[in-house]
């Protein structure tokens, strides 16, 4: 009886894990790629860079955040901006980049607000989209990490196996993708998005970021200081670029984040979280993505900021 | 931990594997097993808490003893209200204080007086009313000398903390529950593969209905003054959906369970939304509280023995205590006075009682008359649940009132999506109404038929499962 149970038990969960197993190494064939993509020409430009640089990070307010052109006639440095999405987690992101730094480099994370949050530092279903791109980047993922976007691992995998099939028949009808922001190629040469700077402003999503900061992720980041010093480079924060609106919602958690941020961090931080609010006009689609004028406005913001410090 | 985590997909086949393959030799052995288990189930939350559960297990076991000990009816009565004490005690100071506290200084400022209001900064801990509830049951039955106690300690802390029913219940008797800790546990593979088909259809219940619809119910009672009457409409019955599919899974999934380990659970919901009339929506709906609330409460108070006075009386009190239990909030006490108001007109014509089979028994359709009255207990039970999902009851009333307006008659402006998957768990209930559950396939004999059933059912749960939001029913 147990062993048919078992049995029964086992073909159905095996005949499940199949299923699953296929549609995370089904190759993506649309023909536009996602930005995720986009990982793989940001870590040619940090492996090709060997001078001394600077180096932008954190989730998608650094990359809908900065003109690095600006930062790089400011600061004579070269610069890379690394950062693709907040969902990637923290953890990830930052152990992502720390594959790259050199002697002399210049490290500069811009965390958005939700890192700070509960364990979202793990990362969420985004992070999948990422190992996907760079499966060799799955030495980089923890336990923990594999446990916080585990819940999402089914459907992502369903959506990879109905995008394929989609694809497929879409490719057949020859129909193109006329995306235009958010696609490996909305990059510019420094990894910047740049498509939407001329772009009108759309209806902007304001966020809540609910729930206690955990003072783990401010103990992780004292680690990753402490190995970019080691290897004998600079490590900055900065904080995030964000709408007013979304500001005065949260202002008690950004407060309570700061705080927590000046007395457990031995990180050095560059600004105030109110040095980054900007009007809501100044912002693309989302609280933290600015459109042109805003990019403009904070990128020579920070060039100020680095140029006390690299003095 | 709850039922649908990744740690809870790790945890069950290891608690399965080690409590009928190593550890079954012995019944103490594998109560000791549960115990533990029960034990990180529940601290994988908060172990903080678990000194509740051990001290309120500790009180109800050596009041049992302690009331079966003596003949003196007042010495048997001291321990009881003990028992009853402490954990109403628990309840009151966890749950109820600070909205006791709020009530008495507003009375108080609307008196013209200004009190200071005291409240305690605390967390509600998960499952309190249940496990209160249970444990209750167990000294008042042994008051009653309807049971006696317990004398093995371990199968009774197992029984109390037993962790598929918990936090969410289904609210046990000890009559019921205890006696299966006693007595050796035989695998059934016919009760084990049922057992796995009804935690597969609380999973469909759970992520594809309730998580799908709440996702468009926060939005439509976020927005409620800018959307149409029949968006409101709609997103109220999204709720009703919402609640059904979030509480009768998560029973679904604890009766399953309970079953992989040989256990037998209440049935806790008889397909609700097939009533006919209000009193038959209650005896199919969290049929584990409200029998609790019946046995415990609306019996002891006299029931129905006194005239109608007296029914009315008791079937108000039971309805109010009822909704109060669910939550610290006006909006549960009016959702409880409402229900109690839809019952009456069954209680004075003495018609509660006229619906106790299963609607169109034997038949594949309902009739014309049947359609008009499972409509209209449906959408009675909709305008209580506005009051059980709003913040506050003016928002309660504000929302119902923009449900009646001529833009009842547009199309809804919000997410119609989640119909699709409330007709498809309507349809397989329909056919189902006289199981158990919704997915009991113990008379289809094709194997290959059963498994394509279960595979798209998960297929379903892969594709249109939502994002999972916490158990609504662990606030309470």
């Amino acid at each position: 009886m147990m062993k048919h149970f078992i049995k029964h038990s086992v073909v159905f969960a095996v005949g499940v894990f199949l299923l699953v197993f296929i549609g995370l190494v089904l190759p993506n064939n649309n023909p536009v790629r996602t930005v995720d993509y986009s990982l793989l020409t940001k870590h040619n430009l940090l492996q090709q860079n060997k001078q001394p640089k600077v180096v932008l990070t954190g989730g998608s307010n650094v990359i809908f955040g900065f003109n690095s052109q600006i930062l790089q006639d400011n600061l004579n440095y070269p610069v890379v901006n690394h950062a693709i999405h907040a969902g990637y987690g923290l953890k990830y992101i930052m152990e992502d980049v720390l594959q790259f730094v050199n002697k002399g480099d210049v490290i500069v994370l811009s965390p958005e607000y939700s890192h700070f949050i509960g364990d979202n530092y793990y990362g969420k279903e985004p992070l999948l989209f990422s190992l996907t791109v760079k499966p060799s980047n799955l030495k980089l993922v923890s336990l923990q990490q594999v446990a916080s976007v585990s819940e999402f691992i089914p459907q992502f995998s369903f959506d990879r196996i109905k995008s394929f099939a989609y694809n497929k028949v879409k490719n057949q009808l020859r129909r193109t993708n006329s995306e235009k922001n958010y696609t490996e190629f909305s990059i510019n040469k420094f990894g910047d998005h740049y498509t939407h700077w001329d772009d009108k402003s759309k209806d902007l999503k304001f966020y809540n970021f609910n729930g206690v900061v955990n003072v783990a992720v401010i103990e992780f980041l004292n680690s990753i200081n402490s190995q970019i010093k080691r290897k004998g480079a600079k490590f900055f924060i900065s904080f995030p670029s964000l709408c007013s609106s979304t500001y005065k919602k949260n202002k008690k958690t950004i407060i309570a984040i700061e705080k927590k941020l000046k007395k457990y961090g031995d990180f050095k931080i560059l600004d105030t979280p109110k040095d980054h609010v900007y009007e809501d006009e100044l912002f693309y689609d989302t609280s933290y993505h600015l459109n042109g004028d805003g990019v403009t406005i904070r990128s020579k913001k920070l060039a100020s900021e680095l140029k006390e410090q690299l003095k | 931990m709850l039922f649908n985590s990744f740690e809870y997909l790790i945890f069950l086949p290891t608690v399965f594997i080690l409590y009928w393959f190593v550890l079954n030799k012995n019944i103490r052995v594998q109560n000791v097993l549960l115990l533990a288990v029960s034990y990180l189930f529940y601290g994988w939350w908060d172990y903080r808490f678990l000194a509740l559960i051990i001290f309120s297990s500790f009180v109800d076991y050596y009041c049992g003893l302690a009331i079966n000990k003596t003949t003196s009816t007042n010495i048997r009565k001291k321990w009881l209200t003990i028992s009853m004490l402490v954990n109403l005690g628990f309840l009151g100071v966890f749950k109820y204080f600070n909205f006791f506290s709020k009530s008495l200084s507003e009375s108080f400022s609307s008196m013209g007086y200004e009190l200071d209001t005291l409240t305690l900064d605390i967390i509600l801990p998960v499952g309190i009313s249940f496990y209160t509830f249970q444990t209750m049951s167990y000294t008042i039955d042994i008051y009653r000398e309807k049971l006696s106690p317990s004398k093995d300690i371990i199968a009774f802390f197992a029984f109390v903390s037993f962790f598929p029913q918990l936090v969410a219940g289904p609210i046990e008797r000890a009559t019921n529950l205890l006696p299966q800790f006693y007595k050796k546990r035989e695998f059934n593979y016919e009760k084990a593969a049922d057992g796995l088909r009804q935690i597969l259809w609380g999973l469909f219940k759970k992520i594809v209905i309730a998580d799908n619809c709440a996702q468009v119910v926060n939005q439509v009672f976020e927005n409620y003054t800018d959307l149409s009457a029949s968006s409101l409409l709609l997103g109220a019955v999204f709720f009703a959906f919402q609640i059904y599919g979030d509480f009768s899974g998560y029973s679904d999934i604890a009766i399953g369970t309970s079953r992989l380990f040989g256990f037998n659970l209440m049935q806790n919901f008889a397909f609700p939304y097939f009533s006919r009339d209000i009193a038959e929506f209650w005896r199919r709906w969290h049929i584990s509280l409200s029998t609790w609330f019946r046995d415990y409460v609306y019996i002891p108070l006299g029931g129905s023995r006194g005239g109608m006075l007296m029914k009315i009386k008791n079937t108000f009190i039971i309805f109010i205590v009822s909704g109060f239990w669910h939550g610290a909030n006006w909006t549960f006490v009016v959702w409880g006075f409402l229900n109690a108001l839809y019952f009456l007109p069954l209680l004075l014509l003495n018609k509660n009682r006229n619906h106790t089979n299963v609607v169109a028994e034997g038949k594949l359709m309902i009739n014309f008359k049947e359609f008009l009255q499972l409509s209209s207990t449906f959408l009675l039970t909709v305008l209580a649940w506005v009051f059980f999902r709003a913040a506050t009851i003016s928002e309660a009333f504000n929302y119902i009132m923009g449900m009646f307006n001529l833009s009842l008659f547009s199309f809804p402006s919000i997410d119609i999506k989640p119909l699709i998957y409330i007709g498809v768990l309507v349809l397989v209930e329909w056919f189902q109404r006289t199981k158990q559950h919704g997915l009991e396939l113990t008379t289809l004999k094709s194997m290959p038929l059963r498994w394509s059933i279960y595979t798209f059912i998960f297929c379903l749960i892969l594709i249109f499962g939502a994002q999972s939001q916490s158990f609504i029913y662990f606030q309470f």
